[in-house]
Parts: C-alpha cells; structure tokens; sequence
C-alpha cells in the first residue's frame, strides 16, 4: 500500500464495502444487546451466543443446502441460549457479569466440541456456497455510494432494516418504554402492575435472538464455514459498541460502521504491506475498543438498574384473578 | 383506544364504598410485623394512620396494595373479599399507592411514567398527541399542576409527589394510600398536598395517609388509627380526641413534650464558611457563595428543602467535596480542602445524614464500628497492631455512656435498631471531644423516644460548649434546637434568624418569588 493509493477511488470503495460488511454482524449483535442493556441485564454473555449460532447456524445451513434455514436455526439458538441467561441472572438473581463470562466459556467450548464430534470426522472441508450478492436496482448504480451499500448480500440489507425496527421497539412501542422503565427503575415497573421478570425476559431473548444472528452471519454469510475462534471477540466489541452509540439503535449502527471502517482498514494495510506488523494491526480494533470505552466513561449514561437482580415477584398469574376484582359497574360511579 | 376514567365520566356524583383490610395478620420470621389488625377506609374520607417507625404502618399498607401476603386475614371491598396478590390485582380493584420513596423512572418523562403499564401507552405504538389531551384534562380536574413533558428527574421533589398522585388516579385508583407524603414537602408544598387530598375525597376518593407527624394528622385527617408494635390500638375520629392522647398511645407511655433547655450562651467563633463555592452535580445547585459563622455553645439549625446544598454543606466541612473558592476556617485554622483525616483530628465530629453508607459498616461488630475513624490513635494500636482489648474496652465505654441496647461489644451493627445505631454513633463521635459537630438529620428514621434522647444529648453538648451544626428537613426538630437557624436555598444562607417561626422559615426556603408566584 502506497499514500498514492489513499487518493484513488479504487482504494476507497472496496475500504467502504467490506466496513459495512464487517459491520453487519456487529450491528446485529449490538442492536441485541442495547436492548438487554436498556432491560438492565448486561449480556457479557454475547460472544459465546454468537459462536453457539455460528455453529447451529453453519450446521442448519449444511445439512438443509439452505442458507436462510440456517440463519432461521441460529436466531432460535441465540433466543434459547438467551434465556438460559435470563434464567439464570434474572430468575435466578446470578451475577450478570459472572455469568456472562463463565457462560463464555462454556458456549465457546460447546461449539467447538460440537464442530469437532459432529463434522470434522465426516467431513474434510465443509464450505458452504456463498450467498449470491445482490444489487439493489437504481440505488446500486448511485455514484461512490451506491455499491459498498446497494450491493451487498440480503444479510446487509436485513441489518439496514433492523435499525429503524429497534428503534421503533425501544423508542416508540409500549414494550420499549416498559423495557426502558424497568433497566432504570424496576420497582416502578413493579407497582405499576408490569411483571419486570417477564419484560427481562423477554429482552435476553431478543438479545440472544440477535446475537445468534450475528454468529450466523458470521459463519453462513461471511467465511461459509466454521472455524473455532472465528467470533474473536466480536460480541465484547459489541458490548463497547452499545457503549459507544449510548444506548440508541441509530448510535449503534454507526459505532458499529466505525468499528467496521477501522477494521477492514487494518486488514487492507496487511495485504498492502506496512511497515507496522500485521499482529499489531490485528489488535487495532480491540484498542480502539479500549479507547472508546473509557471516553464514553465520562459520559456514562448506563442504565441505573443494570447488573442489578430484581427480586421481588414471580412471573404473575394475577390477570384473571384482576378481571375478577375488577369493580363492579355500579360502584365506578 | 378505550378508556373511560372513571373520574372523567362522572356525572351522578361519588357512590360509597368501604375497603377494609380484615384480621390482618403477618409475620417475618420471629417478629409480628400485623398483629390481627383491622382498618377501613370509606369514600370521601382521609384516614390517618399514625405510629412510630416499626409499628407496622408501612406493612399493612403494602399488604393492601399487593406487596406483601399477609399470613392471616382478608381484604373486603363492601363486604365482598378482594383477592390482592399483586399491586396489578390492587390497581384493578381501585387501590394506588404513592410510595415514601417514589416509584418514578427518572430518566422518562412525566408523561411516560403516567402510561407505564396502563392501556394508554397503546397496543403496538405510544401515541403521545392523543394521551398528552386526556391526561391534561385529569390533571386539570383534579387542579395538579405539572409540566408533562419535563423529564422527572427535573422535577423538584414536590412535583414529583403530585405526578406520583396523578399516576395512581389515572390507573383508576379510589382508594389512595399515601406514605409519609409530607416527610419532603416544604410548608407551602404541604398546604398544596391538603387541597389536592380534599379536591380528591369531594370526588369521593378515600385517603389512607401513613404518618408519624402528629400535626398533620390533626389538620388533615378526618379519623385517625394509631398502631404500635404490629397492632392496632383503636381508630377515631379526629376531632373527637386530643393530640396528646394519640402520643401516649403511640409511644404507649406520656412524653415531655419539649425538651427543656437554658438559655444561650455563645462562645468564641469556632467555625467559620466564607464565600463557599462548591460546583454541583446533576442538577443541583451545590454551593454558591455561602457564608456561615458558628460560636461555641450554640446549636445552628440549617433548615431548607432537602438537595439545596445541605450535602455539599457537610461534604465541603468534612474535606468529602472539593471547595473551589473561599475559606473554612475551624477553631482559628484554615481546613479548606484539607484532608479529612487532617480536618477530623483537629476537632470536628460528623454524625453524617446517611448512617449506614456513611457512618457504620454493617455487617461489622460495635468494636470495629467503635475505632472506624480513630483507629490509629494511641492507646487503641500498640506497636502498629489494633490492640482487641483496648477496643473492646473502648466499646464497652461507649455502650454504657449511652445505653446503647445490644447483645455486647461484638454483636454485628446490623442487629441493632436505628436508634442504638444512631446512639452509638453520637456516642463515638461524642468519644472524640470535638470543638465543633455537624449533625445531619441526626433523628431521621428514628422512633420518637430516640428522637427525645437525641436531642437532649445535642442541648447537652451544647451546653457544654460544644459548636453544633445542625441540618434537618425537620422544621419540628430545628425549631426545637436550634439557638440561631439559618435557611439554605440554592446553594447559598437566604437568611439567619434569631427568633425563628416556621412562617419565617417557611418564606425563607421557599424564595421571594415563588412567594409571589403562588
């Protein structure tokens, strides 16, 4: 790579196409977990979730021959694998911290001993076929723009969709604001009659659901195989992107195409050749993790409740006993 | 989207009700929090229910909206028996709850928090035009004066209350239970409460209001139950008995009502604030420029709304908060920014406003508890070790002096009651002989007996020439106290009086011009 290059389009538009790329899973995952985050449960959990759906996913996809099968069978995973971590933290009271990581651990494990038990022995090379690219009419053609983002497999469009989607659930729908409510004041949500644990719930789904997604993407979309390892700490830069966008789906799309950008820029320098070692350009994502993470400290603006067990009621069988007590006519004035 | 209020659709004017908690009894673990007790609450009503912390008030109260089951006992509506599990069950037979600590998301606006789990926020998406014109109405009929866009935590704690009322009656509730709903209101803020409370009975609401402040209970309530140690000692109206009656009841033995005290006797300046700054955090005004000047042998009271810079007051004297500008000077010796170890030792005492964050640990025995500043003294280590004898020596000390009721010098703080907290807590910093003292809400949680001791102790070192500085959102408690008081609002002393009345102090806290706004 010359400075030269720096100036030329051909440099820039394969830059943009593959940030968006590398940003796709990492726009899944962190839309997923700013919604658990926004519950008050921090997910540290969403590495493992991604390898477990790197693997379901790749193994759906393989045996069916369809990809989108695949993506269906991982978003499951990721939702079941989620709420064994809501069990666990919200049900349970676990610490969320210490679960995710031991949860970690043991998904990162799991996948790997499954890939190994299951294919590795029948299989010598298991590649899946690549999902064809395509180009979104007229919007493909738009100069300098119109190919990184309208020429992409339908997985990229699918997380351009998301977006808008996460933000109307958290933003606008009841749900978003009892999910909102309930990772900054649970009690409130509480004596205001919502069942915190059910919302909870419901949000460690969803974050698992996204997360398994994002493996898939990972796994079906990007390498069309599996390989151990190949999350490589993508779901803790998810957790620094949810971070990093404060919160918001729009801000974590964005933090997650900077990521993207620094990410596709390091591995262009290694193929270009630069005088700084490969090794160290690898980890440049993981810095700039570190880096955002202790500016956006200064404005933290975490959720209140997060980490932070709610234990009070069970999930309510209390709507037909309130019909009962509901006041009779005459008495309503 | 349907949703009729009842309160909208009124028209033939309030029909009766009667809620009743029946028998009502609960238990955790060896301790009878409900001990078989009844209580009732008819339309149009408020009914006070009085009692020292501890009394179980607080239980029944929760048991009636779901919080708690009760072991024995039912919950009738007009005879029938109302199946309460949850506060859902008990916001769909027409109880709310405002809650002493309110149950508000503080991040959400005001409009958010009034939907939370009500059919208003809508099925699929909020819709905030249509809501914001049915809650304006409401509050409108009901004359409660909030901005529903303002984010809740923008709102003073008296707003904050009322949007804690208006949520209860837009979830339909008739029947309101209020908890402690004066503990943070100024006196103004608690006239307001009064007219809004009567507003809702004329509409044929009930009013539970549950209180340990004898005053309101006269003014505001119509009958008035008295509990103490889990049951109920009986229930009247209220104009049919005497104040001093309800005390014996509640107390279970007559208290001197005012404790007696010589006249003042000031000494030389012992503390002296000038032109304090100290920069504030999250909305609050922290300290702007505040003057103070405190003699030996006087008892300052600081009266104001609580978040006016009473903490930063006591976190700026105590070395806890940085001063930007200005002087403190203790005993003739300039301490601004000095460390707190260094300020401590040269003579002041801090019985702090949050006892268990700031005062004890715990889950640590009284005789950790007894050297957790002055551990290094001499006498307490030996040759860079603590000395346990000398420790359990100093603890037994201090437990006598102030009769301090527990198992011995290692029982864990946690076993003891507020009280003997708060007692072994003065007894410690009293150990110190310390020129000048900061005493923050030194009473807050306690029951009235502890609070009678407290004070006199207080009037006691005060009379020995100790310089008291005294924060409390008690206006009662500062009356009682105080040689001087002086009224911090917005960061800054609005005004020091000699002879304080809580007309004058009430004016003070609240400004000139919200005097002329209302």
């Amino acid at each position: 790579m010359t400075w030269a290059s720096l100036l030329e389009i051909t440099f820039w538009i394969p830059l943009l196409s593959a940030s968006i790329r590398v940003a796709t899973p990492l726009i899944f995952a962190g839309l997923g977990e700013s919604v658990c985050e926004r519950a008050g449960i921090l997910n540290v959990g969403v590495e493992g979730m991604m390898a477990l759906g790197a693997i379901a996913g790749f193994l759906a996809a393989f045996w069916t021959g369809n990809p989108w099968i695949g993506f269906g069978v991982a978003i499951a995973v990721g939702a079941l694998a989620g709420l064994l971590f809501g069990f666990l933290t919200v049900i349970r009271g676990a610490d969320q911290i210490v679960t995710g990581v031991v949860f970690n651990i043991f998904a990162l494990g799991l996948a790997s001993f499954v890939y190994a038990r299951l294919f590795v022995s029948a299989h010598s090379v298991a590649q899946l076929p690549s999902i064809p690219v395509y180009r979104v009419p007229t919007l493909s053609t738009l100069p300098f723009v119109g190919k990184p983002f309208f020429a992409q497999t339908p997985i990229v469009y699918c997380a351009y969709a998301l977006v808008p989607v996460f933000w109307f659930l958290l933003e606008r729908s009841p749900w978003g604001l009892s999910a909102r409510a309930a990772g900054e004041n649970p009690e409130a949500v509480d004596s205001a009659g919502l069942d915190v644990w059910r919302i909870r719930l419901q949000a460690t789904a969803i974050g698992g659901a996204m997360a398994g997604l994002a493996g898939a993407t990972l796994s079906i979309a990007q390498v069309g195989a599996y390989v151990d390892g190949m999350v490589a700490g993508r779901g803790f830069i998810a957790l620094a992107i949810v971070v990093f966008g404060a919160w918001r789906p729009w801000g974590v799309a964005l933090a997650a195409l900077l990521f993207g950008a620094v990410d596709a820029l390091q591995l262009r320098m290694q193929i270009g050749g630069s005088i700084v070692p490969g090794p160290l350009l690898v980890g440049l994502p993981y810095l700039l993790t570190i880096v955002v993470v202790t500016l956006a400290a200064a404005r933290a603006g975490y959720p209140a409740a997060i980490n932070k067990p709610y234990a009070r009621r069970r999930l309510s069988r209390s709507r037909r006993v309130a019909t009962a007590n509901a006041l009779p006519a005459g008495t309503r004035s | 989207m349907a949703f009729d209020h009842p309160a909208m659709t009124i028209e033939d004017g309030p029909s009766p009700w009667r809620l009743a908690a029946v028998g009502i009894t609960k238990r955790y673990g060896p301790l009878t929090a409900n001990d078989a007790v009844t209580l009732d609450l008819r339309a149009g009503e408020i009914h006070a229910v009085l009692g020292e912390n501890g009394a179980g008030k607080s239980t029944i109260m929760k048991i009636l909206y779901g919080m708690e089951m009760p072991d024995a006992g039912t919950i009738e509506r007009d005879g029938q028996p109302l199946i309460i599990r949850s506060p859902r069950d008990a916001i769909a037979a027409g109880i709310g709850m405002v809650h002493q600590h309110f149950m508000l998301v503080p991040t959400l606006s005001v409009l958010e928090n009034l939907i939370l789990g009500t059919p208003l926020s809508g099925r699929f998406m909020v819709r905030k035009r249509a809501v914001r014109a049915k809650l304006a109405a409401l509050a409108a009929r009901y004359r409660i004066d909030v901005d529903l866009d303002a984010r809740v935590d923008e709102l003073s704690v008296g707003a904050q209350q009322r949007v804690e009322i208006l949520k209860a009656l837009v979830r339909g509730a008739r029947a309101l239970i209020l908890d402690e709903p004066t503990a943070v209101l100024t006196p103004r803020e608690v006239e307001a409460l009064g007219d809004t409370l009567r507003e809702l009975c004329a509409e044929g609401h009930g009013i539970f209001i549950v209180t340990h402040k004898l005053a309101e209970v006269m003014r505001l309530s119509d009958r008035v139950s008295v509990m103490r140690r889990g049951r109920l000692i009986g229930t009247w109206p209220t104009a049919a008995v005497a104040a001093d009656d309800l005390v014996t009841h509640m107390v279970g033995r007559s208290l001197q009502a005012a404790v007696p005290r010589t006249a003042r006797a000031p000494g030389a300046l012992m503390l002296e604030m000038q032109a304090i700054h100290v920069p504030g955090q999250g909305g609050r005004p922290g300290l702007r420029g505040l003057d103070l000047r405190l003699a030996a042998g006087e008892i300052l009271g600081i009266a104001g709304v609580d978040g006016n810079g009473q903490q930063e007051l006591a976190d700026a004297i105590t070395g806890l908060r940085r001063v930007t500008s200005g002087e403190i000077i203790l005993d003739g010796e300039a301490i601004t920014n000095r460390p707190t170890a260094t300020i401590l030792a040269s003579g002041l005492a801090h019985v702090p406003e949050d006892r268990h964050r700031d005062a004890v640990v715990l889950d640590f025995p009284l005789t950790d508890n007894a050297v957790l500043v002055d551990h290094a003294r001499r006498g307490i280590q030996r040759r860079g070790l603590v000395d346990q004898g000398a420790v359990t020596r100093f603890t037994d000390a201090l437990i006598a002096a102030f009769a301090v009721r527990c198992s011995g010098p290692q029982a864990a703080m946690r076993s003891l009651s507020g009280g003997n907290q708060q007692r072994f807590v003065l007894a410690r910093e009293l150990s110190r002989q310390p020129k000048v003292m900061i005493a923050m809400q030194p009473t807050r949680g306690l029951d009235v007996g502890a609070i009678s001791e407290v004070h006199a102790r207080l009037l006691e070192q005060r009379d020995a020439g100790m310089a008291i500085l005294l924060v409390s959102a008690e206006l009662d408690e500062i009356l009682a106290l105080s040689d001087r008081v002086a009224v911090l609002r917005e960061g800054r002393i609005a005004g020091v009086l000699d002879h304080p009345s809580v007309e004058a102090i009430g004016a003070l806290m609240l400004g000139t011009a919200a005097e002329q706004a209302a």
